[in-house]
């Protein structure tokens, strides 16, 4: 494939999954790598927001955050160190509910619906994305893939698909009260999706 | 089964419904009519959704007729990563394993996440006998269980209720300050079920789907429940009917798919839980269970034609287009399931002598059918109960009864018969000694309506602009 057809599939996949989220009351922020960390910083000073949660996985880590988010002086909740205990669980996740965000990656997320595979390779991450009340998500343009079908097969290419996992499409909602729609009732009910460039 | 479930007096619940709400239940009407309009809104998006409709019915009917082979996959899957598996060929063998996992861990209170077929074994009052406390979590069930009621609806138990219901409800019974406001009142529920999740120690979710090639059992879920008690207890119960497997993960996006734009008008559900075994970590689970319920769903499996049945992936959008359910609601169908998928699925479950009425309560208007993701054919199947009760009457003697239920079968299977024996109906019941029809057995313990002048078609005929869905799009 060209370059140029590349950039353009991309590009339909990047509108196609924005107007995808925005109808879920997403908000949606296109980045490179290189500026994803200020823009992010930035984001947050103006949210008001002063405690942060992280992900454990890859990108998360090769992006720096946990460093720059420290520097930057937030309360970042360290990672729970897969030998704790039942204990020392349980404070961890009360300290994740209390903090203002919580922040993980995607390795593939379907353009149409706008759903997220969050896999629980890294045990942590289920209850980073779920326990906040804000859950700022960030995707590779490349990861973005056109549907559910196509999601299915990339989760394939990388691994058995046997771990426990789930698909995220949008901040938690309920309709149970005379099918009014409100956001965030067990899970987030504020979600913020950061796609980002890398530039080679 | 020895139940507080009322299916039996059908008829009885829905005159009753009719009685004390002439104009039907104001709740039903707003909330099914949005509920069908954001799932045609979801239908006309996609170019191919008639194809998709067709395969997904395909796939469905291959899932069931293969089940057993499905079930031996599923079994391998799940040892590899460790789930244990219990069967249950009834309520009481299901209720049994679940108290002897809950003991065995020494637990006094279980978090829920919606499953209808957790209804369908009465597990809450079960557990409440046994001094262990069920906590439902998801928002409409928390409402429906702290009214001490059963869900109205499939995917909308609470939608017999009105935001001044809700309202009062928690005023009374979590003592805040009466507030009617959606927002503020799914905040409250969120806070007090916030502190229950953190410290819960077995939950229990429904499985949607078990997906015989990767093991995963999968939960559909807005609220973020579905997650939280499969992925903050440290045992976790899921809670699966028989006939609730499906091939491959891309069969089950497709049926996901289907199931979020026909329940809620939405392109995918929220939330897609697929757990397939314990976790290492410290977060748990440390134990994961699968309770593979039958409660006659092996039965339904052996008869060809109601077999389709069991295709249903309870996405409720047959209940939101029926004119029945949309003037009484869910509650006089008496059992787990109300409307046409109801109506069928009850005496499918419990046999016609239990629930007598169901297969009637009906007006083979079609919608149903029409909107099924799966295509089950309930009208279809409507009159295949009908005609069973029929054949279990015949090998029971003759009577009076049984003469008439199949002229009315018969008559129901042919429009214009049938529509004359409405008609006639009205007459005969005058020239009748005593103005009645002479089905003793059927009359005791009913009274005998009057007939109306008009018949029911002739009726809807008349109205169905007021009532159907003609009216709302
Ligand atoms: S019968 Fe069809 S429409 Fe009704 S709940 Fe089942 S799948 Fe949905």
């Amino acid at each position: 494939m060209s370059k140029t057809t590349k950039e353009q599939i991309n590009l339909s996949r990047i509108e196609t999954v924005t107007n995808a989220l925005q109808t879920l009351d997403v908000e949606v922020i296109r980045t490179t790598d290189s500026g994803l960390g200020v823009l992010l910083i930035d984001f947050l000073v103006q949210a008001e927001a002063t405690g942060v949660a992280l992900s454990s996985d890859q990108v998360i880590s090769d992006l720096k955050l946990p460093a720059m988010l420290k520097a930057a002086g937030f309360e970042v909740i360290p990672s729970l160190n897969q030998s704790a205990g039942p204990i020392e669980a349980g404070r961890w996740k009360t300290a994740l509910a209390k903090v203002d965000v919580g922040i993980t990656s995607t390795p593939v997320m379907a353009a149409e619906t706008g759903s997220a595979l969050m896999l629980a390779k890294y045990p942590d991450d289920r209850a980073v994305s779920l326990l906040p009340p804000w859950h700022i998500l960030l995707v590779a343009e490349e990861n973005l893939v056109d549907d559910i079908a196509s999601l299915m097969k990339k989760w394939g290419e990388s691994s058995d698909r046997r771990e426990n996992a789930v698909l995220v499409t949008g901040p938690s909602r309920t309709a149970d009260i005379e099918k009014e729609l409100v956001l965030g009732v067990h899970g987030p009910g504020k979600m913020t999706v950061m796609i980002y460039r890398s530039n080679p | 089964m020895s139940s507080h479930f009322n299916i039996h007096d059908l008829k009885k619940q829905m005159k009753k419904s009719v009685r004390e709400r002439p104009d039907g239940v104001l709740p039903y009407k707003k909330s099914t009519k949005k509920a069908i309009a954001g799932r045609d809104l979801r239908a006309s998006e996609w170019d191919d959704f008639e194809e998709r409709r067709d395969r997904a019915t395909q796939r469905r009917q291959e899932a069931i007729d293969t089940l057993p082979d499905l079930h031996d996959q599923l079994r391998e899957r799940w040892e590899e990563r460790g789930i244990v598996v219990h069967e249950a060929k009834d309520t009481n063998e299901a209720q049994q394993h679940i108290l002897k996992i809950i003991r065995n861990v020494k637990a006094d209170r279980i978090l829920k996440s919606k499953s209808m077929l957790s209804e369908e074994i009465e597990i809450n009052d079960f557990l409440e006998k046994n001094s262990i406390t069920p906590v439902e979590t998801d928002l409409g069930e928390y409402i429906v269980q702290l009214r001490g009621e059963h869900p109205s609806h499939i995917t909308m138990p609470a939608m017999h209720l009105l935001r001044e219901d809700v309202g009062q409800l928690f005023a009374e019974k979590l003592g805040v300050e009466y507030t009617d406001d959606p927002p503020t009142l799914t905040k409250i529920a969120r806070e007090a079920l916030r502190k229950e999740f953190l410290a819960a120690q077995v939950g229990m979710c429904g499985v949607n789907f078990a997906v015989a090639e990767s093991g995963h059992l999968a939960t559909v879920t807005n609220e973020g429940n579905g997650r939280m008690v499969t992925s903050q207890a440290r045992v976790v119960i899921a809670l699966m009917g028989w006939e609730r497997v499906t091939q491959s993960l891309e069969d089950l996006g497709e049926l996901w798919q289907l199931l979020a734009r026909s329940a809620t008008g939405q392109r995918a559900t929220v939330y897609l839980n697929l757990l397939s075994g314990p976790s290492p970590g410290p977060t748990g689970p440390d134990e994961v269970h699968v309770v593979i319920v039958d409660n006659g769903r092996k039965r339904i499996h052996q008869d060809p034609t109601m077999r389709e049945v069991l295709r249903c992936i309870r996405c409720g959008a047959c209940l939101n287009v029926c004119p029945v359910y949309r003037q009484v609601g869910g509650h006089p169908y008496g059992g787990v399931y109300p409307g046409p998928i109801g109506a069928v699925l009850t005496p499918a479950l419990h046999g016609t002598r239990e629930a007598p009425d169901h297969a009637f309560a009906s007006s083979l208007c079609g919608a149903c059918e029409d909107i099924c993701p799966v295509k089950i054919p309930l009208p279809k199947l409507l009159l295949h109960q009908r005609h069973q009760k029929v054949e279990d009457k015949k090998n029971r003697g003759f009577d009076a009864e049984e003469v008439i239920w199949s002229t009315f079968a018969k008559a129901t299977e042919s429009g214009a018969v049938f529509s004359s024996f409405g008609r006639a109906a009205s007459v005969l019941q005058k020239v009748v000694p005593g103005g009645s029809v002479p089905m003793p057995q059927w009359q005791k313990g009913r009274t005998a309506p009057a007939f109306p002048k008009q018949s029911f078609r002739q009726w809807y005929e008349q109205n169905k602009r007021e009532t159907g869905r003609e009216k709302d799009e």
